[in-house]
């Protein structure tokens, strides 16, 4: 269609010739606003509200209008953007107020937001110089240091051996006594052990046993998973977000 | 004008993998024991991070930090990459490595599942494309066309969500109450044998259901109801089979139903076939789960079979799915009895 429209073309038409380009832009952008008022439309929360919604952050995406830069932080920023998008783009839910069709096209509200928070976080980070590692964003409008966020041991401990003594050790039994309906020997110690790294695959452990990989896998998801999951956590393992939630927590009050 | 390159480019969405992913990915990765185990849970992490912030921005709750994918020990044992939907469940999110044409579903991550959602992610590990969302897998390499686009993960949710306690408006019929049902109450997609045939033509496997149920009233069971519901595996018609639900149906219609709160109920569910086919699709397969989508029960349609039938006793108030699936598509419907 553009090659038509270009071969057509002769020197007194190229001033006809930008304004198809411009026109086109705001085709785009009437497309934009009336995709967005028919998202806007549909009730908060709901399916299609959902879908409309994903298919203006498509068309916006699709479109290569959104802009961009170098900085190392861009991702992070744009991500920020995309919340921050889809949150307030018909009803005001971190701001104050929610886009306005009226005041500007659907671009324009999107990269002046994007550019705002890139220029913001590049002056976050030259007042932070003497930092050693870069800000990163965790919230909309919070800025911490990585560090700050990972509150992880400075030495990593060395979970395999740990969770090996564990249930090697199983001092409540909990592991021993759990076992494959009528296979007593084949336990949840048993598994736990053998999948733990280098672990057998469950191929071998198939034909070990004589018993289909589903059933064995099957088992291992239901029975010996939850066993993880809990020692996991009572280890302490898992990554503290308290500072993220009351982040967030601070922005909404 | 488009091609079928943007067409499922168009049903895809690109987003960035930031620095934060990427500090959190770290973090989780120094736990393993070993290079290969670290590459995993690093790649594991960015993709359900990227599905995270999906689904943020569709005002999606989620629980990241209590998802096993987050858990060392955890990842030690499996190679999982779950992301806890908020009330709903543990949705996988696996990553594919650059221009894989199959995602790899290990299959310790088959159960307890409410969906997968394949993620791409590019060579310098900046953005993750989130390809599309398949409800169930059965095979550990998922070829990516497998992957239905993006919005049906929003519809499973959207599926999977809690009934608000009193909007009767919204009935996004999520959980049928098979008691309901059974006693004549009007539910979307649901119909009574005879109305589903209409049309259809008369069958053999229809006249071995008026059969049975002649069978069974002579057997005493004068109530016996029984309703179905069309399904449809893919848009192709040989692909509709009629979903049959039917119970000797006097405990339901008991006024005082306080004398039989512990009683079992027997409940058959049936696949017939649809549209004047005269026998289901080869591999067709029944599948009966309990409420944490745990195997009960699982039939196969050999090639000829009219029909597939699988009895079941519960409680009331006891919930139960249904899964028909075929090949690469599926259809779960739930029930509480």
């Amino acid at each position: 269609m553009n090659a038509k429209v270009l071969n057509g073309l002769t020197a007194l038409d190229s001033t006809q010739f930008l304004l198809y380009l411009s026109g086109a832009m705001d085709a785009f952008d009437q497309e934009l606003r009336d995709l967005v008022a028919q998202a806007c439309q549909c009730p908060v929360g709901s399916l299609e509200r959902q879908k409309k919604t994903t298919i203006v952050v498509r068309q916006v995406i699709k479109s290569g209008k959104l802009w961009k830069d170098s900085a190392p932080y861009y991702r992070d920023i744009l991500q920020k953007t995309w919340i921050y998008f889809c949150l307030n783009l018909c009803e005001a839910v971190t701001v104050e107020q929610p886009y306005c069709p009226t005041r500007a096209s659907v671009m324009t509200w999107l990269n002046s937001y994007l550019k705002w928070e890139l220029h913001k976080a590049r002056e976050n980070l030259q007042t932070n110089t003497k930092r050693t590692a870069s800000p990163r964003m965790i919230e909309p409008g919070e800025f911490l240091d990585p560090m700050d966020f990972l509150e992880a041991p400075p030495d990593v401990p060395p979970i395999l051996e740990i969770t090996r003594q564990w249930a090697e050790a199983d001092v409540d039994e909990e592991l021993r006594r759990v076992h494959m309906q009528s296979y007593p020997h084949i336990t949840c110690q048993l598994l736990i052990l053998r999948r733990l790294p280098p672990e057998t695959g469950w191929k071998e452990l198939s034909e070990e046993f004589d018993l289909p990989i589903s059933a064995l896998s099957s088992f291992y998801q239901r029975h010996c998973q939850p066993k993880l999951r809990k020692f996991g956590s009572e280890q302490g393992w898992l990554l503290e977000t308290k500072t993220k939630r009351e982040a967030k927590l601070q922005t909404r009050t | 004008m488009t091609n079928p390159t943007t067409d499922t480019n168009d049903l895809k969405l690109s987003l960035p993998i930031t620095e934060e992913a990427h500090a959190i990915a770290h973090h989780l990765a120094r736990y393993q024991p070993n290079a290969r185990k670290a590459e995993q849970v690093k790649l594991n992490s960015l993709a359900v991070s990227a599905v995270d912030t999906y689904l943020q921005m569709m005002r999606i709750q989620t629980d990241i930090t209590a998802s096993d994918s987050h858990n060392p020990s955890v990842c030690l044992g499996s190679d999982v990459a779950d992301l806890i939907v908020t009330d709903l469940g543990r949705l996988e999110c696996r990553p594919i490595k650059n221009n894989h044409a199959s995602c790899y579903v290990p299959i310790e991550v088959w159960q307890d599942r409410i969906g997968y959602v394949a993620v791409q992610l590019d060579e310098a590990l900046e953005e993750a494309v989130l390809v599309g969302f398949t409800p169930s897998v059965q095979t550990e390499n998922v070829p990516l066309y497998q992957f239905q686009p993006l919005q049906t993960l929003l519809q499973r949710l959207d599926e999977l969500k809690p009934l608000p306690a009193s909007s009767e408006m919204s009935v996004q019929t999520t959980e049928t109450n098979l008691g309901e049902l059974l006693q004549g109450l009007l539910m979307t997609g649901w119909q009574t044998l005879e109305e589903l045939l209409l049309g259809n033509g008369e069958n053999l496997a229809y006249r071995r259901a008026r059969r049975s149920d002649a069978e069974s009233e002579r057997e005493g069971a004068s109530s016996n109801r029984r309703m179905g519901k069309l399904i449809s595996l893919e848009r192709l018609e040989e692909r509709q089979v009629i979903l049959l639900a039917g119970s000797n149906a006097s405990y339901f219609t008991k006024t005082s139903a306080s004398d039989s709160v512990s009683q079992d109920v027997e409940i058959t569910i049936r696949i017939i076939p649809a549209n004047r086919q005269k026998a289901l699709p080869t591999g067709l397969q029944l599948i009966i789960l309990n409420e944490s989508g745990t195997i009960e029960k699982q039939v196969e349609a050999k090639p000829g079979n009219d029909y597939l039938r699988v009895p079941i006793s519960g409680k009331r108030g006891e919930r139960f799915r249904v899964r028909v699936v075929l090949v690469d598509s599926s259809w779960t419907e739930y029930f509480v009895i």
